[in-house]
């Protein structure tokens, strides 16, 4: 017996004037009952929940059938019961999947009950033979369980006429040995007698081509052995890019087959009026198409190749042919065809060298027609002349390489002649820059690859020759050579530094001034004055101040100061008097009383400087 | 004394034959790869610049040669790869930029991981330098910024103190750049797809979901690496591991 339960606001109590309204009883209840009923239903939870966590989780995989052919597909679906988990599909390695989505379900089965899960997938045989799905791993709260292995027999599929098929793909080119750049179409088609939906198209890599879809796909119906197929085109532009035989790799098609159910099931009889039909998956793939595509023959000498491959007509027209001085007229070019139109460049107008040309935008009107790119381009050139007279335009041409004759073909426009009257205006008035006769006009365009290969090979010996790349440690140090650099000039010049303090400059003072006072040459009133600087300097030198003269009584005191006893104090500060006193006096110094100064100052001097 | 003189000498002249010997053996494998290579016979071309390049000799222009002989055989994971590691030892090489230029036309995925346009303003001179330049200019103008303090302590020129911070400040630049371009060399590695196509998987087994497929001569970023196995990023969002088989490391 089941009974199946909706778990819904248990134990949820509304009160309203002493009557009492659960959810699951709807009757009225006195306020008495209230307390059985709450322990009733918190039981009832209680044994819900230990029923649930009772119940170990189960894992199980079933397929519809066990026996496909190649294209078909067949159903999986893994169910979980008591609980859910992760399916992993990554073991199933010879079949493609496709989720299809999931459902639960809650059940009390005798008291029992259960939570099911199940995923449902699409499998879709990768090769033939006896395939098999691996067991799946099903992660339920942590723990990995697995599904029981399922043996699938898939068989190639029967070689039958296409028009006792229900589904089939094909693909044609519509030229097999293309020129190179000459387009083709590419034509994918599905054939359907049965009802299809969910078409996932995956086109081929056309390695080797230019290609582009045409943007609208044709439908139409038609007979096939008799049997009416409805017929969906898919038509892509090719322009190959290289010679040689290309292979457009198979097209391919994923698509659902709607059919009536395969078994009978029970009011199977009822499935028409209600409509109830399954899909089958089903994967179609086209042959592969092979191209040849041939090179462009030599261009003829002297012809100068526009690049145009296909079939095109060119036409020039000039809006004016009787003009005046400073007039402008119109050139339009407009080439015109089938192929790589969009690629025509503008065309080389020799324009006399009294006139000058001012070039437009080229106008393009081109479409993707069902044989290919289709249209024309018009270039327009402003012409204004600058002199007067009679011009003649040379035929503007174009060499294009034709795919129906196979050689190339060079179309050429309409000649004119112009006649260019002086203009009513000064010559000087009119306001156009003539350009230098000599030159010819530009007719400069972007260079663009005509073939493409690499450059070729290194044949120096210094291929064998291990490059030297500076390493972190030798960056480093080369960093840090210039700062060891800064601080060693910084030592040096530390070290070599003179010391220029105020006691060793005036000793070396007193010691040049003796020096000088040495001399016999000097006259008196120098070698007086060379002799009190010496011992002036020599005191300070030693108090380790800079000045230039003393007094014999700051000499005394500062003397007697550095240590000396009075005695000789007085003595070194009288000799500095008398030196001074010889000075200011004028007398003239006999050898000996010269001798006398200098041999007392030098004492001094050095017993200071000791 | 004499005789340890003429031992050493002899020794010495030995060692020299041997060196030379060697040598020309090593350019004799060099010119038989380019006969090969001109005769258009790939694979032997292949096989005499692989043998240099396994014997040691690392240099930008075999690199070249090895890309060339591998794209004319229609390897182009190889030639990429290869190519890829010329750029790295001789980044200006007009002729291979071209080639290199061309072979990317023939790879089938998108660039994945890209520098940010703000980043290449920002920091034009990393990008618009190699780092052999990045480093020569930071080690030049280290020299001239240590020279100048210099003759500024000597001479006590107030004059030089304004471009001195210039330079410092440039020398600062292009020595932290060049440390950065050790840094990305040292730990960032990347690679470059060498099969035609290749999928790369959530995990080490080839029943691993297949997350996306990428096909010969994608360049990937390098985040990890097992025994056999690559774990590479191709874009920020596009992260999987592939066999180590399957992807060259550059």
């Amino acid at each position: 017996m089941f009974i199946v339960f909706k778990i819904m606001f248990l134990g949820c109590a509304i009160g309203r004037r002493g009557i009492i309204y659960t959810a699951s009883s709807l009757w009225p209840c006195p306020k008495y009952y209230l307390k059985h009923y709450r322990i009733f239903t918190i039981a009832m939870i209680l044994l819900l929940s230990t029923a649930i966590a009772a119940q170990a989780a189960t894992v199980r995989a079933v397929v519809d059938r066990n026996q496909v052919m190649v294209g078909e597909s067949l159903s999986l679906q893994v169910a979980i019961e008591g609980g859910d988990g992760d399916v992993d599909l990554s073991g199933l390695t010879d079949f493609k999947t496709v989720s299809r989505g999931s459902t639960s379900s809650f059940q009390m089965v005798n008291g029992r009950t259960s939570r099911k899960m199940i995923y449902n997938y699409t499998l879709i045989p990768l090769k033939a033979g006896e395939l098999t799905v691996p067991a799946i791993p099903v992660t339920i709260d942590g723990k990995i369980h697995y599904t029981t292995p399922i043996r699938v027999r898939v068989s190639e599929e029967p070689p039958v006429a296409n028009g006792q098929r229900d589904v089939y793909v094909s693909a044609a080119v519509s030229e097999s040995s293309p020129w190179i750049g000459q387009q083709i179409v590419f034509t994918f088609q599905l054939f359907n007698a049965v009802q299809v939906a969910e078409a996932k198209f995956q086109p081929p890599e056309f390695d080797g081509f230019q290609a582009e879809e045409l943007e609208d796909r044709k439908s139409y119906r038609t007979v096939v052995n008799g049997r009416e197929f409805i017929v969906t085109e898919v038509r892509f532009i090719l322009i190959p890019v290289k010679t040689g035989t290309l292979t457009v790799e198979p097209a391919t098609l994923q698509v659902g087959l709607v059919q009536r159910r395969r078994r009978p099931r029970p009011f199977s009889g009822m499935d028409s009026f209600f409509g109830r039909t399954e899909m089958t998956t089903r994967v179609l793939q086209t042959d592969p198409v092979t191209v040849t595509v041939r090179d462009l023959p030599p261009k003829p000498p002297g012809t100068v190749f526009s690049g145009l491959v296909g079939r095109f007509e060119i036409s020039a027209a000039l809006d004016k042919t009787d003009l005046q001085v400073g007039d402008s007229t119109t050139l339009a070019v407009t080439v015109s065809g089938s192929g790589n139109i969009m690629d025509a460049a503008p065309p080389a107008i020799a324009t006399p060298t009294d006139f000058k040309s001012y070039t437009d935008n080229p106008e393009e009107s081109i479409r993707k027609e069902a044989d290919g790119y289709a249209g024309s381009k018009t270039f327009r050139t402003a012409l204004v002349p600058v002199e007067a007279g009679d011009y003649h335009f040379d035929p503007i041409t174009l060499t294009y390489f034709d795919v129906d004759r196979g050689e190339y073909r060079t179309l050429n426009a309409a000649v004119f002649d112009v006649h260019v009257s002086p203009s009513a205006t000064a010559a000087t008035d009119i306001d156009v820059f003539r350009g230098t006769p000599t030159r010819a006009p530009s007719l400069k365009k972007r260079v663009e690859f005509t073939g493409r290969d690499i450059l070729p090979l290194k044949t120096e010996l210094d291929a064998l020759q291990t490059g030297r790349r500076m390493s972190l440690p030798w960056f480093s140090l080369l960093l840090a050579l210039p700062i060891l650099g800064f601080a060693a000039t910084g030592v040096v010049l530390r070290m070599t530094r003179k010391d220029e303090s105020p006691g060793r400059v005036m000793a070396g003072r007193a010691r040049q001034a003796l020096k000088e006072a040495s001399t016999h040459a000097a006259a008196d009133s120098d070698f007086l004055s060379s002799l009190y600087r010496a011992l002036v300097s020599a005191i300070l030198s030693r108090i380790g101040v800079m000045g230039s003269s003393l007094t014999w009584s700051e000499a005394r005191s500062r003397l007697i100061d550095l240590g000396w006893d009075e005695d000789s104090a007085d003595a070194a500060a009288r000799l500095l008097e008398k030196i001074e006193s010889f000075n200011y006096s004028g007398g003239n110094l006999d050898a000996d009383k010269r001798a006398d100064l200098l041999d007392q100052t030098r004492q001094v001097v050095r017993r200071l400087a000791a | 004394m004499k005789r340890w003189i003429t031992t050493i000498v002899g020794l010495l002249f030995l060692f020299s034959l041997a060196t030379g010997a060697l040598a020309s053996e090593k350019a004799r494998t060099l010119m038989a790869g380019i006969d090969a290579y001109r005769q258009g016979n790939w694979p032997a071309a292949i096989e005499a610049f692989e043998y240099l390049a396994k014997d040691g000799i690392d240099s930008g222009p075999l690199c070249y040669n090895l890309g060339n002989a591998y794209l004319k055989n229609d390897d182009l994971g190889h030639a990429m790869l290869w190519y890829e590691r010329a750029l790295k030892r001789i980044p200006d090489d007009p002729d291979l930029r071209f080639n290199y230029d061309y072979a990317l036309t023939l790879t089938k995925d998108e660039q994945g991981e890209q520098t940010s346009p703000l980043l290449r303003i920002l920091f034009f001179w990393k990008y618009r330098l190699n780092p052999e330049t990045i480093r020569w200019i930071a080690l030049g103008l280290n020299a001239v910024l240590w020279i100048s303090l210099a003759v500024l302590a000597i001479r006590k020129k107030r004059l030089l103190r304004p471009s001195i911070v210039l330079i410092a400040a440039a020398t600062l630049l292009f020595s932290a750049t060049a440390v950065f371009n050790y840094f990305e060399a040292a730990r960032i590695r990347h690679a470059v797809i060498l099969p035609a196509q290749v999928s790369v998987r959530s995990g080490f087994t080839d029943s691993a979901t297949q997350l996306f497929v990428l096909h010969a001569g994608t360049k990937v970023r390098v985040e990890r690496q097992s025994e056999d196995y690559l774990l590479i990023q191709y874009t920020e969002d596009k992260i999987g591991w592939v066999k180590r088989s399957d992807a060259g490391i550059i």
